[in-house]
């Protein structure tokens, strides 16, 4: 009797929960079908009148395709980038225990310590002395830079995890770096990677302030975040601007979906593997 | 007058790395290497513009067409840049970067009005008479965007944009509550305001917490005292120490206190006093000819009983008549120091002329209700019946002075003091935050 008051009591309160963190996300949906008047007087109410058309004008005013494109391709490459980086880094360290490694790892730790606006000023100079400023090709480069720390520390915790017997078998059958890399380390550490590329993705798919400075809100290099406050006027269209806001949201929830199941595996990957 | 509310951090961070970036170029070189896009421009016949008209403005469609039609006409290409909110920080690390667009259009507020100095951008007195232009422009219009908003100084830029910023009275809420006429003085407000209150509608609506609250207040600051004495204390201080500005801060808090503003108004944004009004919650806003399209597209029909008016005046005041803001400091043309080099100023001259021709004006007038720098019948493209109401308040109000180009780079840290005066705090808080603000 007991344990089934508990359940009840941990359904309700996880239902709670999940209403609460969807609350924000029926308010920005119901809010792009909405008009103005009714996002102020009836804001959390279902539409009175359902406005479609918000995507539509969302889309071309801010000219959302070309500025999705943008932001897939920059996300895209910075990620590819950051994992091509990251994982070797991670298995070195991970394979070594000596003062040298541990310092270098203490070296990432410490790009924790830097806050992006520090980082600003710097950057926008070297993206001037590179040539590379309005450009996107900086922000493919500049974005891995700045994701190594976390992802590098995330992935040595998770390499740490194979177990030595196993890397002396495989080297024993002959096994250099490259293969042990490939064929060890990265499928125990698979969980590890998925959660690095989706941690790391979001954060690429949703920086702003760089991407404003730095990129520009040129038409043809824009991200899909910068290009959304172009709706933005003295009067703002306020279901547009929400209408636009799901459509650039949306593709993160969709990779999001795609990759739901590794994320689940690599959040319980520590308690599965003690 | 165009703006929208600050982001205050990114803001920070964007004008740190403005103004350091543009200190590092400016000990580099003189001249900052062309980037590709005044490779092109040089080669192919384009010009690189950055405007504060972006894809959410009403203004955005009909600078479209002028583009469109500049790019058939001569072939020269526009390369468009959408300036948002931080369009001042924007263009200055464009600059520092080597990549300075040739004409900015933006408005005259904020770091804008330091561009000269700054060496951002170009004088543009001489090209205002060899463009032809001189006899076209209102002089009005001009000495706003002049050094110092006198008739002497330079010419900052090209205004394009101006405005009116009267009062709208909701005339249908108004006679619900009982009130019966438009109120002309500060107590026949808070009379009104009581009644309002009573039949459950919102007086006076304004966004607290940003630039329409700024606008509003200093409305109010200034009924006691002289335009010469306002401007100063504006652009230098003093309004602990100016009798009668502090007078016109009592007054605003007197008003304040006497609930003539809606509920939590300093929590307010401008985008919620458009709404508030337009839905029939608040019965009076202050807000800008910008808002008459925007107003007629909100479905509610609200410009058919709508009264465009002033704000109401105290005994005493030095305004007869109750007060309102015009202006040409809305949105301009800034040519900058790249585009009055001899490949360019040709092709800025082309496009800045072309937004001076009378239809072109008129569409802008149509599609943007924005009042015409230039003199000429506008009448016919005044379709918007707000607009028409607009161009007959000279008769009706006496017109305050606008604080953008007076208090200049302080508009921000001014515009969070006065978010605690519409909140509770004291006139002597007040002045002495604005004092503070303004010294920096």
């Amino acid at each position: 009797m007991r344990k089934s008051k508990g359940g009840l009591l941990a359904t309700v309160l996880s239902w709670s929960y999940a209403l609460l963190l969807a609350a924000p996300l029926y308010y920005l949906v119901v809010s792009a079908l909405k008009s103005n008047i009714e996002i102020f007087t009836r804001p959390f109410a279902l539409p009175a009148q359902w406005l479609w058309e918000n995507f539509g004008t969302a889309w071309r005013t801010a000219d959302l395709g070309r500025a999705l494109v943008n932001s897939v391709l920059i996300s895209g490459v910075a990620i590819v980038v950051t994992l091509c980086l990251a994982v070797p880094a991670a298995y070195a360290l991970a394979r070594t225990d000596n003062r040298l490694a541990r310092m270098i790892t203490g070296t990432f730790s410490a790009g924790f310590l830097i806050p992006p606006f520090a980082a600003l000023i710097p950057t926008v100079v070297l993206a001037i002395e590179l040539g590379l400023f309005g450009t996107r090709e900086f922000q493919m480069l500049f974005l891995p830079a700045s994701a190594l720390p976390l992802s590098v520390l995330l992935l040595t915790q998770f390499m740490r995890t194979v177990p030595p017997a196993l890397v002396e078998s495989a080297a024993l059958d002959g096994a250099g770096h490259w293969r042990l890399l490939t064929r060890v380390f990265v499928p125990i550490a698979r969980p590890g990677v998925v959660s690095v590329t989706i941690l790391q993705l979001l954060t690429f798919w949703n920086e702003y302030l760089f991407s404003l400075t730095i990129t520009g809100t040129a038409p043809d290099v824009r991200t899909v975040q910068v290009a959304l406050p172009t709706i933005v006027a003295d009067a703002t269209n306020l279901g547009v601007l929400a209408a636009g806001t799901v459509l650039a949201v949306l593709p993160v929830y969709v990779a999001y979906s795609i990759m739901n199941r590794r994320m689940q595996e690599a959040l319980t990957a520590g308690a599965v593997k003690g | 007058m165009h703006r929208t509310t600050p982001r205050a951090v990114r803001g920070v961070a964007a004008f740190a790395a403005g103004a350091l970036v543009l200190s590092l170029a400016a000990c580099g070189s003189d001249d900052p290497a062309p980037g590709p896009a005044a490779a092109s421009a040089t080669g192919g016949g384009s010009i690189d513009v950055v405007t504060r008209f972006t894809a959410g403005n009403s203004a955005a469609q009909a600078q479209k067409r002028v583009f469109d039609a500049f790019t058939a006409e001569t072939g020269i290409k526009i390369n468009l840049t959408e300036g948002l909110e931080a369009i001042d920080d924007q263009v200055e690390t464009a600059v520092a970067a080597g990549k300075s667009p040739d004409l900015v259009i933006v408005n005259l507020f904020d770091k804008t009005v330091g561009w000269l100095d700054a060496g951002v951008t170009v004088p543009v007195d001489q090209y205002v008479k060899d463009w032809g232009l001189a006899d076209k422009m209102k002089p009005e219009a001009l000495d706003e965007w002049r050094v110092g908003g006198v008739s002497g100084g330079q010419l900052q830029g090209l205004p394009f944009s101006g405005f009116s910023w009267p009062l709208w009275y909701n005339t249908d809420l108004l006679t619900k509550a009982g009130v019966t006429e438009v109120p002309k003085s500060t107590d026949e407000l808070i009379a009104a305001a009581k009644k309002l209150r009573d039949a459950g509608v919102g007086p006076v609506t304004v966004g607290g917490n940003d630039w329409t609250g700024q606008k509003l207040f200093y409305q109010i600051a200034q009924s006691f005292t002289d335009a010469a004495t306002m401007q100063k204390v504006m652009q230098e201080g003093g309004y602990c120490a100016t009798p009668s500005v502090l007078n016109g801060i009592k007054l605003f808090t007197d008003l304040r206190d006497a609930k003539v503003f809606v509920d939590n108004v300093a929590g307010l944004s401008a985008d919620d006093m458009y709404a508030s009004f337009y839905s029939g919650k608040a019965a009076i806003m202050s807000a800008g000819s910008w808002a008459y399209t925007e107003s007629k597209a909100s479905g509610t029909g609200i410009e058919t009983h709508t009264t465009l008016g002033g704000f109401p005046v105290p005994s005493g005041s030095v305004y007869p008549k109750p007060t309102a803001y015009q202006g040409f400091t809305g949105v301009g043309f800034m040519i900058t120091k790249q585009g009055a080099e001899a490949d360019k100023i040709d092709k800025v001259r082309q496009l800045v002329t072309k937004f001076y021709d009378q239809p072109t004006v008129g569409d802008f007038v149509k599609d943007a209700s924005i009042l015409p720098p230039v003199t000429g019948d506008f009448a016919s493209y005044a379709t918007d019946p707000l607009l028409k109401a607009s161009l007959g308040l000279d008769a009706n109000v006496d017109y305050a002075v606008l604080p953008d180009v007076w208090i200049g780079s302080a508009s921000d840290p001014i515009t969070q003091v006065l978010t605690g005066a519409y909140g509770e705090a004291s006139p002597q808080e007040i002045c002495e935050g604005l004092d503070t603000a303004t010294k920096g």
